[in-house]
């Protein structure tokens, strides 16, 4: 015993003494490609934690101690060298550009991990393809660039809300967005207008977002736990490098405008139109032709004009809502900082206006990004951001005449005038139900303006080279202010003397969390770290509301000036998340690799008896291109197989909803001036999360020198204990109850490849990205008993089922339209049995395509995003392919392909005034007729754009400028019959349609 | 070293211990029903929400006032005009039918929970009235929906057909008499029968006159916007005339027109009385507030208002989705100089009778909903007389009537004819009142549709005088059963 604390006593003695004896290490970094210094590398004594940073020459000066032998220098972007240490005391390193990206660095959480070193599936997309993109929210710029993240546009209103769905919807009622991490801020995604739409993720400058990684397989996400089960979208901004500032400033400009028009008929033929339809009517109904075509005339062209006149007028009621918008996009960010701090500061101003009269979006971003090194231990580092959003807009997929103008302005008749021979609006209108939407939305008042700020805090504690203590706080705050303003001078709102609405919502979402960090190397080949943490969450939207009426002139138009109050509401909601979290990831050599995610969730959405749930993931990769068997094989630069299997949540997305409550009725639920108290729901306090269990497979691969990189994803996810409303007898007084039961079952492929076809000498690049994703997904139960939720959700078939009558045209012999019933045979008017499934809105693949083209100081980008398989109904047809048997003005083919001949094959039934023949249903019911697979391939973008040479304009002083030219959504590739193949949403009816965006602009950097 | 570890295990592990309490977050808006139902307040409060959930445009807000008339022959709906709204209601398309059964069991389960817990409270005795007014309210609100929900999915008790789809159908609504609290009472239940249901209404009515008699009566214009003594009377004797029990329902109506019992009185000027804000002749009225409650796109889209003017007429010129017009056939019942003529007004091309009966009285938009008006209450007794063969009385009653209205009364018949004109004197006084349907139902004589409708005579024994139970009711529980046919 006493002689092993005598050798401890020595072996300690001499490690003292051997640390005693440091030298100084010198040298430079340079780039391999420029030979240029490299500032910020990070130069670490191998092994260790310690280490220094290169300055803005690319120097840099480490002590280290006698026996350390080598220095590894790592540069993002750059392949990690590691430098064996001889006598010299200076060491110059000229670091390699990693094309194979193998020095990737992923954030997979709370850490980060080398890319060859994942196991999980995780698709990456640099900030350098979306910065100068005109999109205004990120989310939108996701789409087509990674393999089985499927981005749905809800409106072309700009800076509206995206639909995202990774890896495929496996929900019915559960949430069924990802999580937005901005930096390690949970944020409250989602929208914060109630008067057109707004996306909260506008706070942050898609031109700040250094990379954005996506967590797809359960077991990488489950360090989420409850709240991951869609995947987790993780953003990470640009942050301060050592080294000279660099300044950078981009200005582009553009315009926006309309992308599909429909073609719509013409007041003549809209006329001769409805006159077929009239006679066919007449003739059928035994009413005299003559007096019917007086009545017609009477109604169209005033009381008494019993014929119509020589020339009859049209007016384009459709164009004048569209026009030529402008984009304006202007960013400038600086970038630097020294060893011990670094900034990156940037602002940014966005000013759009939408190819819809009175639809626009003006935001202003700052940002300030700091890191600091307080001390060898400790380091501090801050994100802070404002955001102020103004958007002018329109409602998107409601209202009818009023709150968008996108109903009224294709089916008002088109003989209406839209304004009087004096300029002022025509208010005297047939068919219109009054209402003057060109009037409507020029008159109108629709806006929200935003303010929020997604910032953070953190704190870092090196308690040991091993060791990392890490004290973390974000914030995502958004207040909004939205108002709608409705003046009297609109005939609509005349009676009661203009109204006016306001609304103010305030989100506070914030989350902190204290985790530990150890890293450590057995042996030198067992890699080990590991993660503990706590987190806590809260968020709350409260949210007041009035509205007014009674404007004493159509001028004064602040809520304060109306003479009656209408409604009043103050709301409250919020939740809580307190979470234990574990991570571990073991490899050994770099080949053998184990991942293992743990997450103890307690949430305040949950019922009393199931307040807490366990959540995680194993995944485990083997590195073949590690085996020494491989080394022979040198046109395999890594490839990697690997497997996970995880539990994710989706919490409930009612609040509240495991308890019994009652509600106030509010002014609106008051009787005779007395207030109400009404049951609102029945509790369960067993109501939990939805557990979403993921099993996946991957291989990923880099070839030929990188040439041809990629990654194949399988996986298979089943969602259980699903959050379904069980249906209650609504005699009982309740509709129903939310429980957990059910089963979603969602299965795919996914792949991202990657290659460099052509890479000339000379200089010519051409590159290629492609992704695609098959997914499928199957309802496989539901509660106890049940086989179906209304028409969209039956036990067997996929999620969100099409259901309606089948139609089977048009009867050759007399024009009407035709439906099967449920035995097949034909029939004109089919009843409720008679309905089927006609398809799913699930898409059977989905992805993108780019190619870059670079030759010198050019470039091109040309991108493809595609989507096929998904039906959609297409309810403005319904209106539009009537055949004129309403008053609604029609699309062309309506006049030219509907039924007018005996023997005609065709799908339009003939026109009929008021829709209804005799033994016939309405001929504009909804059937299959109206549902159409939005299947798509969109040339969603190009780019051109030019480097000048530093030659030149280095003799000016700066050292890079770059114009390019740009163009979103150039093509279109469809069958789809409606606006916009991409814009399906509610039906849809009233969908603003996406634009083309076509900018040029100028990059300077200095 | 080991101290640092040991302070941050400690934090971390204090702050989980106190986990349970970091997830717990109180609603605001909402509260716990044990907190309601402590005092008075909270149950006068749920019985507010019961009567609130009547002006649901599902329901007397518009269609118990609207739909009745399309249904039968009062209404031309002019499908041009009307934006979708009763085209294929006046068709009687299958299924196009009234639809109040999600909003009635709101309200009962509503006054279940009110009459479950009011006998339990104890009120200090300056409150033993309101109290017992609380609880005659809940009772009658109870017999009324009730009824409705048997008139609208059920045959009379008189008229359950021997022959076609409904022969001998006595299946009446769900008969739910207590509240539901928890989820574990939410269980399915079979239709009672005609019968059983007609019973519960008696019994709840005649317990709510028994209180209702204890208690003092107002005849204050607004004491007719809750349920009172001359309703519940006027409730029964209707609920009796449906039974065809003439006697006990004539008494019930004396009561129910005794000045002393109500505010309600024969109107001299029949458009005036509409376009009063309160109607005089009311023994019931919803009272809708303007402000709150038809404000913005309301209106305009779902009010009485909108759905019988046509757009932009009118003093001032309000958008609407009007295509309810009164049909050939009611326009032709009426002489000139009746007081009721007057009501209509010609416009359009072709040139369509619109009702003014919904003027926006109260404000634009709104009306408020005379649910038990005077007249039908005399013409209730009137046909109850007929019932009797008292076809003197009966003409007598009609010709106060007719007298008030400055109609003629030579062609008042004292025979039975008496039993179809006065049908006709229901149409002339209570068109848009949403009588006609009922009156067509309970009366079995089919249902002629007006001739420009082309849809010819539905007999009796046709599957569409009874309305459809919702789809998923019927799913969930397909022993309840759904309607023949259907």
């Amino acid at each position: 015993m006493k002689k092993l604390l005598q050798s401890l006593f020595i072996l300690l003695f001499v490690a003292s003494t051997a640390m005693a004896q440091n030298r100084t290490i010198t040298g430079t970094v340079t780039s391999k490609e420029d030979g240029l210094p490299l500032p910020g590398v990070s130069v670490k004594v191998k092994g260790s934690s310690t280490g220094v940073s290169t300055g803005a020459n690319g120097r840099f000066s480490i002590v280290v101690g006698a026996n350390v032998s080598a220095l590894e220098i790592t540069s993002i972007g750059y392949v990690t060298q590691t430098v064996n240490l001889g006598s010299s005391n200076t060491v110059n390193v000229s670091l390699e550009t990693d094309s194979k990206g193998l020095s990737e660095v992923v954030v997979t959480g709370y850490g980060t991990q080398k890319k060859t070193q994942l196991t999980g599936s995780v698709s990456i997309v640099s900030g350098k393809d979306i910065e100068n993109l005109p999109v205004q929210t990120f989310d939108k710029a996701l789409q087509g660039r990674a393999a089985g993240v499927q981005v749905t546009t809800n409106s072309g209103q700009p800076g509206s809300g995206i639909t995202v769905n990774i890896r495929g919807l496996s929900t019915i009622n559960g949430a069924t967005q990802p999580l937005y991490i901005v930096d390690g801020v949970q944020v409250s995604a989602g929208g914060v207008s109630t008067q057109t739409t707004q996306n909260v993720l506008g706070a942050i400058n898609p031109a700040d977002i250094e990379s954005i990684q996506i967590l797809k397989d359960a077991a990488t996400a489950s360090i989420y736990g409850s709240q991951a089960a869609n995947g987790v979208v993780i953003v990470t901004t640009k942050r301060g490098r050592a080294g000279k500032t660099q300044i950078t400033a981009a200005v582009q400009q553009g315009v926006n405008e309309q992308l599909r028009p429909y073609d719509m008929l013409t007041g003549p033929e809209w006329y001769n139109l409805r006159l077929d339809a009239i006679k066919n009517w007449a003739a059928r109904t035994g009413y005299p032709y003559a007096d019917a075509l007086e009545e017609w005339n009477e109604t169209i062209f005033g009381a008494g004009v019993t014929t119509a006149p020589a020339v009859i007028p049209s007016y384009d009621w459709y164009n004048e809502i569209f026009r030529v918008g402008r984009t304006g996009q202007y960013d400038l960010s600086a970038r630097g900082g020294n060893e011990k701090t670094k900034f990156f500061i940037s602002a940014g101003y966005n000013d759009i206006k939408g190819a819809v009269m009175a639809s626009s979006y003006n935001r202003g971003n700052l940002r300030a990004n700091l890191d600091h090194q307080i001390s060898d231990k400790v380091s501090f580092e801050t994100s802070i951001t404002l955001a102020a959003t103004q958007s002018v807009g329109h409602g998107t997929n409601r209202g009818f005449y009023t709150n968008t103008p996108f109903t009224g302005a294709l089916f008002t008749p088109p003989t209406n005038a839209i304004y009087n021979p004096d300029g002022t609006y025509n208010n005297n209108l047939y068919g219109a139900y009054g209402y003057n939407v060109v009037q409507g939305i020029n008159e109108e008042q629709r806006k929200t303006t935003s303010v929020q700020t997604i910032s953070n805090v953190a704190l870092n504690y090196q308690v040991l080279p091993e060791l990392k203590l890490r004290a973390y706080a974000g914030v995502d705050f958004a207040d909004a202010k939205n108002y709608n303003y409705r003046p009297s001078t609109l005939p609509a709102y005349a009676p009661t003397g203009g109204t006016g609405n306001e609304n103010f919502i305030r989100n506070v979402n914030y989350n902190t969390s204290v985790t530990a960090n150890y890293n450590k190397t057995f042996n030198n080949d067992h890699n080990f770290s590991a993660l503990a943490g706590f987190e806590y969450r809260s968020a709350s939207q409260t949210q007041l509301s009035v509205g007014v009426q009674g404007f004493p002139s159509p001028l004064l138009t602040l809520l304060g000036s109306a003479s009656t109050n209408t409604s009043y509401g103050s709301t409250f909601t919020g939740y809580k998340i307190a979470s234990l979290i574990g991570n571990i990831n073991y490899d050994y050599k770099g080949k053998y690799l184990l991942t293992g995610n743990l997450r103890y969730d307690g949430s305040s959405r949950f019922g009393a008896d199931q307040k807490f749930g366990l959540f995680g993931g194993v995944s485990a990769g083997w590195r073949i291109s590690g085996e020494d068997f491989m080394k022979s094989v040198s046109f395999v630069n890594d490839l990697k197989l690997r497997a996970s299997y995880g539990v994710t949540g989706v919490q409930p997305t009612a609040d509240f909803g495991a308890l019994t409550l009652f509600t106030s009725g509010g002014a609106a639920g008051a009787y005779n001036g007395g207030g109400s108290l009404r049951p609102s729901q029945l509790g369960n306090a067993a109501l939990s999360w939805e557990a979403s269990k993921q099993l996946g497979a991957g291989l990923d691969f880099s070839l030929f020198g990188g040439r041809l990189s990629g990654a194949f994803d399988v996986f298979k996810k089943n969602n259980t204990k699903l959050l379904l409303s069980r249906t209650l007898p609504a005699n009982s007084g309740f509709t129903g109850i939310t429980e957990n039961a059910g089963e979603v079952e969602s299965k795919g492929i996914e792949t991202e490849l990657t290659s460099v076809n052509i890479n000339t000498k000379s200089g010519f690049k051409w590159s290629t990205s492609f992704n695609i994703a098959f997914v499928k997904n199957k309802l496989l139960s539901l509660n106890a008993g049940a086989t179906r939720i209304g028409n969209s959700y039956i036990v067997g078939e996929p999620l969100n089922v099409l259901w309606t009558y089948r139609y089977a045209g048009v009867n050759p012999a007399d024009g009407r339209a035709m439906y099967y019933d449920k035995n097949n045979n034909i029939t004109y008017q089919p009843v409720t049995a008679d309905q089927t499934k006609i398809g799913d809105s699930n898409p059977n693949f989905y992805g993108g395509f780019i190619n870059t083209f670079s030759y010198k100081g050019l470039t091109l980008d040309v991108m493809f995003q595609y989507q096929y398989g998904n039906h959609a109904y297409i309810q403005t047809q319904q209106v539009v392919e009537a055949a004129g048997s309403g008053y609604d003005n029609q699309v062309r083919r309506s006049l030219t392909d509907r039924w007018t001949t005996p023997g005609q094959i065709t799908d339009i039934p003939r026109s009929y005034d008021t829709y209804i023949e005799p033994g016939s249903s309405s001929s504009d019911i909804m059937s299959s007729r109206f549902i159409q697979k939005a299947s798509y391939i969109r040339l969603k973008q190009v780019t051109l754009n030019y480097k000048l040479p530093t030659k030149f304009t280095s003799k000016i002083g700066i050292p890079s400028i770059s114009v390019f030219a740009q163009g979103v959504n150039l093509l279109t590739f469809t069958n789809y019959r409606g606006e916009d193949p991409e814009n399906v949403g509610a039906n849809n009816l009233n969908g603003y349609p996406n634009s083309r965006t076509i900018t040029g602009g100028l990059t300077v950097q200095f | 070293m080991k101290k640092k570890f040991l302070i941050y295990g400690l934090l971390v592990g204090s702050l989980f211990a106190s986990c349970e309490k970091m997830v717990e977050i109180e609603p605001k808006n909402q509260i716990s029903p044990n907190v309601v139902f402590t005092d008075l307040n909270g149950f006068q409060a749920v019985l507010n929400s019961a009567y609130q959930r009547l002006i649901g445009f599902d329901y007397y807000g518009r269609d118990f006032q609207l739909m009745g008339d399309a249904l039968g022959d009062n209404i031309y709906t002019a499908v041009n005009l009307s934006g979708g709204r009763y085209n294929s209601v006046n068709i009687n398309a299958p299924g196009a039918h009234y639809n109040i059964w999600g909003t009635a069991y709101l309200i009962i389960n509503e006054v279940n929970l009110i009459l479950d817990k009011i006998d339990a409270l104890s009120v200090p005795a300056s409150k033993t009235a309101d109290k017992a007014r609380v609880k005659a309210q809940a009772l009658a609100l109870r017999a009324l929906v009730y009824f409705d929900l048997a008139r609208v999915y059920g045959y009379e008790p008189s008229t359950i057909p021997t022959t076609g789809p409904g022969a001998n159908f006595n299946k009446s609504v769900v008969l739910r008499l207590k509240g539901t609290d928890d989820v574990t009472k939410a269980t399915p239940m079979v239709r009672a029968t005609v019968q059983e249901v007609y019973k519960s209404i008696m019994d709840d009515l005649t317990a709510s006159i028994n209180i209702f008699n204890t208690l003092t009566v107002s005849t204050t214009a607004s004491s007719a916007y809750t349920l009172n003594k001359a309703a519940a009377y006027a409730l029964r004797g209707k609920v009796q005339l449906y039974e065809r029990k003439y006697l006990e329902a004539i008494a019930d109506f004396d009561v129910a027109m005794t000045p002393a019992n109500t505010q309600a009185r024969l109107a001299t000027n029949y458009v005036g009385a509409f376009a009063a804000a309160t109607n005089t002749e009311s023994l019931f009225e919803l009272v809708i507030t303007p402000a709150t409650q038809m404000a913005n796109v309301t209106g305009p889209n779902s009010s009485l208002y909108s759905y019988t003017h046509p757009t932009n007429a009118g003093p001032t010129p309000m958008s609407t989705y009007g295509g309810q017009t009164v049909s050939d056939e009611l326009f032709a019942l009426f002489e000139t100089t009746d007081q009721r003529y007057a009501m209509f007004f010609k416009q359009g091309s072709p040139i369509r009778t619109w009702s003014h009966k919904y003027s926006g009285a109260r404000a634009v938009y709104t009306d408020n909903i005379p649910v038990i008006r005077y007249a039908d209450v005399l013409l209730m007794k009137a046909e109850a007389q007929a019932g009797l063969t008292q076809y003197l009385d009966a003409s007598n009653t009609v010709k106060t009537l007719r007298t008030a209205r400055s109609a003629s009364t030579t062609g008042v018949p004292t025979d039975a004819t008496i039993v179809s004109y006065i049908q006709d004197e229901r149409r002339r006084e209570l068109f848009f009142e949403g009588h006609r349907w009922f009156d067509l139902k309970r009366l079995g004589n089919g249902i002629t549709k007006p001739a420009a409708i082309a849809g010819g005579t539905i007999p009796t024994n046709d599957h569409r005088l009874l309305a459809p139970l919702p789809t998923t009711e019927v799913q969930l529980f397909p022993a309840l059963p759904q309607n023949p046919n259907y």
